[in-house]
């Protein structure tokens, strides 16, 4: 077995997927060198391109290789709704899984003081910008229910408050076709929190 | 605790971070064993039912058992949430650092782990927050075997109102006319009164040099980050 040149800095290479290991990384790397060559030497084209092309929105901070995004620069989008995100791929399943045309803003994590990750990692000073700007009615705040996420909603509401922008939180709790014994006490315990008028 | 597996043990999760694909390495605070750090594998599976448990600010019962150097969670139970909200919540981070790094690994600091859960209450009552702090600081620095005397010099003369006190590494509260807290507030703090204005901002500058000086120039992340926080609001 090699311990080293090219073949074994691919696999390297490869372990960096998500959910790929030394095993998987290895059949990766042996498919492509024995069996698809041109899809092996298009990969490498498009990762080199997408790294070195994609950056960030420069309204909303989502992914993207043109100066503004689709989202952003879409006029239909409504201006005066925005919700704000963790990362880019909540940016995709809001739009295909709900109704909502309005538009985004994605932080690219959740505050975590003791991550030492706070408003400077989260682009706030640009959501600052945009809330004074004075186009936006509402923030509808998607973050995560974690505890950071949570965290993260309070302080954009609060925030948002300062420039009386509604804030409004999306829904956390039983989920559809949940039936309540067999829901986790937190998850529960959450939902009670969050009861509404009926 | 070598080799043995603890069952349902009082603690609340301070830190979580994923881990591989599925799992989360977590830094506990137990009642009995200190700060544990333990991985609870799979529950970053979509169908996991105790992920929405593993979370910060919940009174827990854990169980857990040794694997090579890193305890393996083995079963939770869920106790109490405190649902703090905004400023509170943001402090609660805090509170969960200095933990963190002042209850050392294994070290069994049950009066630590009731004043923790004193002050959850304290930051959930959402009022007098800061003082909140301010006693658990305090707390925390004398349990923890720093002894800090609030009612006397470090020379054992009693607290004088009217006279300016200073806090010196390794020694104690001494009198200083240009000292950075009043008798006063020591007095209020030796008695566990409520702290407002100059006594609050006295007992925290107090405590920052206190905590300073055992943190040996490692930085709070939580504090840097509370305080950028604060300056948007
Ligand atoms: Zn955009």
């Amino acid at each position: 077995m090699q311990n080293q040149g090219l073949l074994k800095e691919l696999i390297q290479s490869l372990c960096c997927l998500p959910g790929v290991g030394p095993k998987s990384a290895q059949r990766m790397a042996f498919h492509l060198l024995q069996r698809n060559r041109d899809g092996g030497m298009q990969l490498s084209k498009m990762l080199a391109k997408a790294v070195n092309e994609i950056g960030h929105c420069r309204e909303c901070r989502t992914l993207t290789e043109t100066e503004l995004c689709e989202v952003c620069a879409n006029p239909l989008r409504d201006s005066e709704t925005l919700c704000v995100v963790e990362s880019p791929a909540d940016v995709w399943v809001i739009d295909q899984a709900t109704t909502f045309k309005g538009k985004y803003f994605v932080l690219h994590g959740r505050l975590s003081p003791l991550d030492g990750i706070g408003p400077d990692q989260l682009g706030f000073e640009l959501l600052e910008q945009r809330m004074a700007a004075g186009q936006i009615k509402e923030i509808i705040l998607a973050t995560n229910s974690t505890v950071e996420g949570q965290a993260t909603a309070h302080f954009i509401g609060e925030v948002a408050g300062k420039f009386n922008i509604r804030a409004t939180r999306i829904a956390h709790g039983v989920p559809m076709g949940g039936e309540l014994e067999f829901i986790d006490s937190g998850t529960l315990a959450h939902a009670f929190n969050g009861r509404r008028e009926f | 605790m070598n080799g043995s597996a603890v069952y349902l043990q009082p603690a609340f999760v301070l830190q979580h971070r994923p881990y591989r694909e599925t799992s989360v390495l977590l830094d506990v605070f137990t009642r009995d064993f200190g700060v544990v750090s333990m991985i609870a594998k799979g529950v970053r599976k979509e169908k996991s039912k105790i992920a929405g448990l593993l979370l910060p600010f919940s009174a827990l019962r854990l169980s857990f058992v040794d694997k090579t150097e890193l305890k393996v969670l083995s079963q939770v139970e869920y106790v109490d949430s405190y649902p703090l909200e905004r400023l509170a919540l943001y402090c609660g981070f805090y509170v969960n650092e200095l933990v963190q790094i002042f209850v050392h690994k294994y070290d069994p600091q049950p009066e630590i782990f009731s004043c923790y859960e004193r002050c959850l209450g304290d930051l959930l009552l959402g009022e007098r927050i800061e003082q909140a702090l301010r006693y658990f600081e305090l707390d925390l620095l004398q349990e923890a075997g720093y002894a800090v005397a609030m009612d006397s010099e470090a020379n054992g003369n009693p607290i004088m109102t009217g006279q300016r006190y200073n806090f010196l590494a390794d020694f104690g509260i001494v009198a200083d006319n240009e000292g950075l807290v009043g008798g006063e507030t020591l007095s209020i703090l030796a008695a566990r009164g409520a702290l407002e204005g100059r006594a609050l901002l006295e007992a925290k500058l107090l405590f920052r040099k206190m905590l300073d000086g055992h943190l040996q120039g490692r930085p709070l992340k939580s504090r840097d980050v509370l305080a950028k926080i604060i300056k948007y609001l």
